[in-house]
């Protein structure tokens, strides 16, 4: 192990490297500050450019966007009011008021430590529970994939809104059904192509993943022009900045709930930091001597808490990428798909076969932390500036690099038509209220269940029985379950027990 | 809202059910190893039981309270300036077949500028021209160049 480890840094310790991450880092923070713009965006647009890339560069590139771009979104939610990232929506709550009482400095200082130490408690988790789990994985079978397959579409309920977790259920079986297009391999027919030679081949991840998150996305931006945003005059000090660094590290307590609290969030398959910091907010404020004064921009922990916990879940999504291949979040979705452009399969094997690419995603994203620290103290003028960047300027540009990345992947026009209507499908869930990432996961997932559930089938001599009795895949498939029916009837109970009290009351 | 949920629920059936229409063309075996029919008739079943339990359920839920009507959603998503760009930008894509990457991204990211500036003045056209040869230059340097990329 230590090799591997000797190795991935030698790799990383590398000018090139170390330049690919120093500038993922600065473009992901500014790509993240502005808002509307995403970490998953961000890694989409980047993927195909690095197709050409070594992967000993490429990697580390990734990485830096991906810790940036996260990062990033606590300086609109601060300075804008506005959550650059989903993942900073609730350090608007305190951040903001807290910066318009003309503590914008000390705000931003207290969310940048506070994400450094967060997303560095959870690379501690990655790099320790990471490799436990991929051994246990290797002893998975088909059953247990399979059985990982069902539990991750089991949380796809927690990825919709109130109410609308069977529309979410729909999005995933319409990502399931576009994963069926094309040749099928094992008994070598071909399907769902309505005569079209092109589908052949099926659709490539990347085209629809751009798609589905780039075209709604920057159609909804066109409403922002035009508007402007209450942008705070901020008076920029360094040393105030660095002076919270102190005033952080006396949050311990507060530090660590949130990070765990990101942690395991990461570490679900669907839910990632757009959760992670609104459960550590209210965590925060439930255990605050103080619960009235949040919201108001008066308690340092209010503004730490949710980026702490949405930094600690970046590492906690990568868990579950590297060592099962399912993704954790929408950011590690696109994160697979750039291991499989380079063909890398995530999974347990890839600690076994590839394990000096486990490090150098890894320690790839210890050192963008560490930049990401470094740079914000000298960046954050010119973060302030990439928010005011004008959106028309940004929309056109963005979506020839969405063309130029999908036409790269196979040299086809194909490709870019494909993004296309990847691009409208995602708008009209987008005006259906219903969520894009499960048709992702149906897509990428698919190939992966009807794969796991053929072996398993094969293997048990076409007998279900297998998946039920064999003990991981049947604790898996019984939390599945759990997830599925408990939160509805729990809502249901609260419900309840609210009216039966209201009832009381009157 | 009730009324874009069945809309949904009806182009989620309509699609499932055309899926499913291609279930025919496809031979079976006996041996689940090598069946090309399974899993799809699995996910178009199952995907449809789901489709049709969400339309019952919508028609039967009430309308919650403070959902946006249907004729806000619907003038929302087709306001002018998302319709502007998305016009310009299906235009630019077939016509980079016809006239090539270089000149059709010019023109595309020229036009859209300008469309999407609030009110266009001289000086805008003067900023979009800057920013179109910028674009222009950093694709080309950066993926012909640099990693010697084909364009479109």
């Amino acid at each position: 192990m230590y090799d591997l480890v000797l190795q991935g840094a030698a790799s990383v310790f590398q000018p090139w490297p170390l330049i690919a991450i120093m500038v993922g880092v600065a473009g992901g923070l500014v790509i993240g500050s502005i808002p509307g713009l995403t970490s998953t965006m961000a890694i989409a647009l980047l993927v195909p450019i690095t197709y050409a890339m070594d992967i000993k560069i490429a990697l580390p590139l990734l990485m830096g966007v991906y810790c940036g771009a996260i990062s990033g979104g606590l300086v609109g939610a601060i300075l804008l009011n506005i959550p650059g990232t989903p993942a900073s929506a609730s350090t608007c709550l305190d951040g903001f008021p807290m910066a318009a009482k003309g503590q914008a400095t000390r705000a931003l200082g207290l969310a940048v430590y506070s994400s450094m130490i967060g997303g560095t408690i959870s690379g501690l988790a990655l790099m320790t529970i990471a490799p436990l789990l991929a051994k246990v994985a290797l002893s998975f079978g088909p059953w247990e994939y399979f059985s990982l397959v069902v539990f991750t579409f089991s949380c796809i309920s927690a990825m919709s809104v109130k109410g609308r977790a069977v529309k979410a259920f729909m999005a995933a079986f319409i990502g399931l059904a576009l994963a069926l297009v094309g040749l099928d391999e094992a008994s070598g027919q071909v399907r769902m192509t309505f005569g079209f030679t092109s589908l052949e081949a099926g659709f490539n991840e990347l085209p629809a993943l751009i798609g589905l998150y780039a075209i709604p996305q920057l159609l909804a931006d066109c409403d922002d022009i035009g508007k402007a945003g209450t942008l705070l005059k901020i008076d920029y000090n360094l040393r105030t900045f660095m002076g919270t660094f102190s005033e952080v590290m006396t949050r311990k307590r507060d530090l660590l709930r949130s990070s765990f609290i990101g942690i395991v969030i990461g570490i679900l398959p669907g839910v990632g930091p757009g959760l992670s910091n609104i459960v550590a907010y209210s965590q925060a404020k439930r255990a605050s001597k103080h619960p009235e004064k949040y919201g108001t921009g008066e308690l340092p922990e209010s503004v730490m808490s949710p980026e702490a916990a949405n930094n600690a879940s970046m590492g906690g999504a990568l868990i579950p990428m590297l060592t099962l291949g399912i993704p954790g979040d929408a950011s590690t979705l696109m994160m697979l798909g750039a291991f499989m452009l380079h063909g890398i399969d995530p999974g347990p094997l890839l600690f076994r076969d590839n394990g000096t690419i486990v490090w150098i995603a890894f320690i790839s994203f210890f050192v963008a932390f560490a930049f990401c620290t470094v740079i914000y103290h000298f960046f954050i003028p010119l973060t302030v500036k990439a928010i005011s960047v004008p959106r028309y300027y940004v929309i056109p540009i963005l979506l020839i690099l969405c063309v130029v990345g999908c036409y790269a992947l196979n040299n086809r026009m194909f490709d870019v038509y494909c993004f296309l209507g990847f691009g409208l499908l995602g708008y009209l869930l987008e005006i259906a209220r219903v969520p894009v990432l499960p048709v992702i996961l149906g897509l990428i997932l698919g190939p992966m269940a009807e794969k796991q559930l053929r072996l398993a089938l094969a293997f048990g001599q076409d007998s279900l029985t297998p998946f039920f009795t064999r003990p991981i895949s049947g604790t898996i498939l019984a939390v599945a379950i759990l997830s599925l029916i408990v939160p509805p009837l729990l809502a249901r109970y609260r419900s309840y027990r609210r009216r039966s009290l209201n009832e009381e009351i009157a | 809202m009730k009324t874009n949920d069945l809309l949904f629920s009806a182009f989620y059936i309509v699609v499932l059910l055309i899926a499913g229409t291609q279930l025919s063309k496809l031979s079976d075996t006996n041996s689940a190893m090598v069946s090309s029919k399974l899993f799809p008739t699995l996910v178009i079943g199952a995907g449809l039981a789901v489709g049709v339990i969400e339309t019952l359920r919508t028609l039967i839920a009430k309308t919650p309270d403070g959902a946006p009507s249907f004729s806000m959603v619907w003038s929302k998503a087709f306001a002018a300036r998302r319709m502007m760009l998305l016009g310009v930008f299906v235009v630019y894509l077939f016509t980079i077949t016809l006239v090539g990457f270089l000149v059709a991204t010019s023109v595309f990211c020229f036009v859209a500028i300008i469309l999407l500036t609030p009110k266009p003045r001289p000086s805008t056209f003067l900023g979009a021209a800057i920013v179109t040869a910028g674009t222009i230059g950093v694709i080309y340097e950066l993926l012909v160049v640099y990693l010697q990329a084909f364009l479109p």
